[in-house]
């Protein structure tokens, strides 16, 4: 294990955690290309992942937050952003897609607005 | 999962103290909550309209329901609110803190996360690759640039 570092933010240690992260990605797609886990089977593991393993993480990680600490402002400031881009992609994407699809529109406003805060930024946040 | 902070704050983590690493936690699921049940709201109303035009007013209320719950029975969601719930309870009403056994229990659960979420999103890009055609790719780019680019000047300004 590297020697960790002393004192606070550590941007060094950042760039090991993004490259180890997707080294584990890319372990997941050899597995995958040379047949070693059945890409069908994978469903099982997403399945384990989405219904176990988050939720459990979500529930221990916000049973213990201290609250008190939120800054409400800055959590509302940035749902706002969220929000209002997904209201513009929605639209714009609504008048611009011939034929009138709403389905689409929304998809995309999905697509801008859902970040992949858990898959990628979680594992990142925990590499050690 | 905690200790894991270390990749940004260094030694200095403290299990349960709010970092803004913690926030991560907050805006995911709120982000679920609101925004992703309008998105697939009007999906079903769009599959809807397609399969038979006419009566699709008299099924709202229905296709409604069957959004929320099914956004309300998802687990994350779900866990996210019990979470909450249970901070204010254990915090404000009995004033104990987090009993160690369940913090064990679910410590052990959580720990696959990391491992499992990585491998997955992997063995999910085999075969994907040459899907992917010329013009979705440069629809997916625009996407995201925009997305990237607008919602930090959104946030700096509501911020400031």
């Amino acid at each position: 294990m590297a020697a960790t570092i002393q004192g606070d933010v550590g941007v060094d240690n950042l760039f090991p955690a993004i490259g180890q992260s997707f080294v584990v990605i890319l372990i997941g797609y050899v597995f995958g290309r040379f047949r070693i886990v059945e890409p069908s089977e994978a469903r099982s593991i997403s399945v384990l992942v989405g219904k176990l393993a988050l939720p459990a993480l979500l529930f221990k990680n916000l049973a213990i937050l201290d609250l008190v600490s939120v800054s409400w402002r800055f959590l509302a400031s940035i749902l706002i952003a969220k929000f209002s881009i997904f209201l513009l992609v929605t639209v714009i994407s609504y008048i611009v897609i011939r034929p009138w699809n709403i389905g689409k529109a929304g998809l995309y406003g999905i697509f801008t607005t859902q970040s992949n805060d858990f898959a990628l930024g979680l594992p990142i946040g925990t590499v050690k | 999962m905690p200790l894991s902070v270390r990749a940004l704050y260094g030694k200095n983590y403290v299990p349960g103290k709010f970092y803004y690493y913690s926030y991560i936690y907050l805006v995911a699921p709120v982000s679920l909550l609101i925004i992703n049940p309008l998105g697939f709201f009007m999906l079903e109303y769009s599959k809807q309209v397609r399969d038979r035009s006419r009566s699709v007013c008299r099924q709202l209320p229905a296709l409604m329901l069957r959004t929320f719950r099914g956004v309300v029975l998802n687990p994350i969601i779900f866990m996210t609110v019990a979470g909450v719930i249970t901070n204010v309870f254990l915090m404000y009403v009995i004033k104990q803190p987090f009993p160690d056994w369940l913090g064990g229990f679910l410590d052990i659960l959580g720990g696959a996360y990391s491992l499992c979420a990585l491998f997955s999103i992997g063995i999910f890009m085999v075969g994907k690759i040459k899907a992917v055609s010329g013009k979705i790719l440069l629809v997916c780019c625009l996407l995201i640039v925009a997305k990237r680019s607008v919602l930090l000047v959104i946030g700096y300004i509501v911020c400031s």
